[in-house]
């Protein structure tokens, strides 16, 4: 499999949003209630994100509320998940060495 | 209160707004450089202004702009207006910063998304100069007003290209200033 880029500090709380279905506003709280209120998305910078993830296919459209148009909810796919592991294993790389290096100093 | 502005660059526009509700104004009506106005409390809103191209919507298929307002206003902004490409929101600055792109990364996609608007915009200013330059010469000698039309419509073609591609420049600096951020 061929290694992704590092994603952007949004892309990863988006895709950890989704690992339960959720929809667009959800994602902006949820990533809010994760990071103690820290890292606030913008709408539009969600907006191309989701495009994104969807052209990638990395999350896929889960329900649609036919009389509310923004109801619309989005789920992580197998192909999401394994770039949030391969990501989660590159920070996890970066806190080790981190750790272990600024220990021995 | 009306004011009449002319903006081809809406991180000034969004500057002069903002700038504009800080003193008690905020706009609440556009039309053809002509803002409208209220009185607010000062500094009771935030302003943003986004683009919407259609034209230039790669990427951008998958979720309708109707979806991408109602996001907007999930936030607790609230939608003004539109004209042509341009939608104008506000927040209530109590509710914090408001800002539409967080990281940059997206602004940078956001201004690549303007450089390619720009660009169709600016070949086809090109397109249409080179033919009225043309319809210039077959016209010939014959007709001496319709040449002094065509010669008019070229200047102001040539007009509209420049500050067309005037932009088309400065938004390739701010993508290379936020490139330069990400390194």
């Amino acid at each position: 499999m061929t290694k992704n880029q590092p994603l952007t500090e949004g892309i990863y709380y988006i895709l950890l949003s989704l690992v339960t279905p959720n929809h667009g506003y959800g994602i902006i709280q949820k990533t809010l209630e994760l990071t103690g209120g820290r890292l606030e998305l913008g709408a539009g910078t969600l907006y191309g994100a989701i495009n994104n993830l969807l052209d990638k296919g990395w999350i896929t459209l889960y329900s649609e509320e036919k009389e509310s148009r923004k109801k619309k909810e989005y789920h992580i796919t197998a192909a999401g998940r394994e770039a949030l592991y391969e990501e989660m294993e590159r920070l996890q790389e970066l806190l080790d060495n981190g750790r272990r290096l600024t220990r021995e100093v | 209160m009306i004011r009449f502005r002319w903006y081809y660059d809406k991180e000034k526009e969004t500057i002069w707004l903002n700038q504009m509700a800080h003193e008690g104004w905020a706009m609440v009506h556009f039309f053809l450089g002509f803002y409208w106005f209220e009185r607010c409390r000062p500094g009771e809103y935030l302003y943003q202004i986004d683009l919407f191209f259609q034209l230039a919507a790669k990427n951008c298929s998958f979720i309708s702009q109707a979806e991408y307002v109602n996001l907007i206003e999930e936030t607790g902004a609230e939608y003004i207006g539109r004209w042509g490409w341009y939608r104008f929101f506000r927040r209530r600055a109590e509710l914090g910063g408001f800002a539409l792109y967080t990281d940059v990364d997206s602004q940078a996609e956001q201004y690549r998304r303007y450089l390619r608007f720009f660009r169709t915009l600016g070949i086809l200013a090109a397109g249409i100069c080179l033919y009225e330059i043309c319809c210039c010469y077959t016209i010939g000698n014959q007709s001496g007003s319709g040449r002094l039309f065509f010669l008019a419509a070229v200047v102001v073609v040539l007009l509209i290209a420049g500050v067309i591609w005037g932009m088309y420049f400065r938004i390739r600096r701010k993508i290379k200033k936020l490139e330069q951020e990400l390194l």
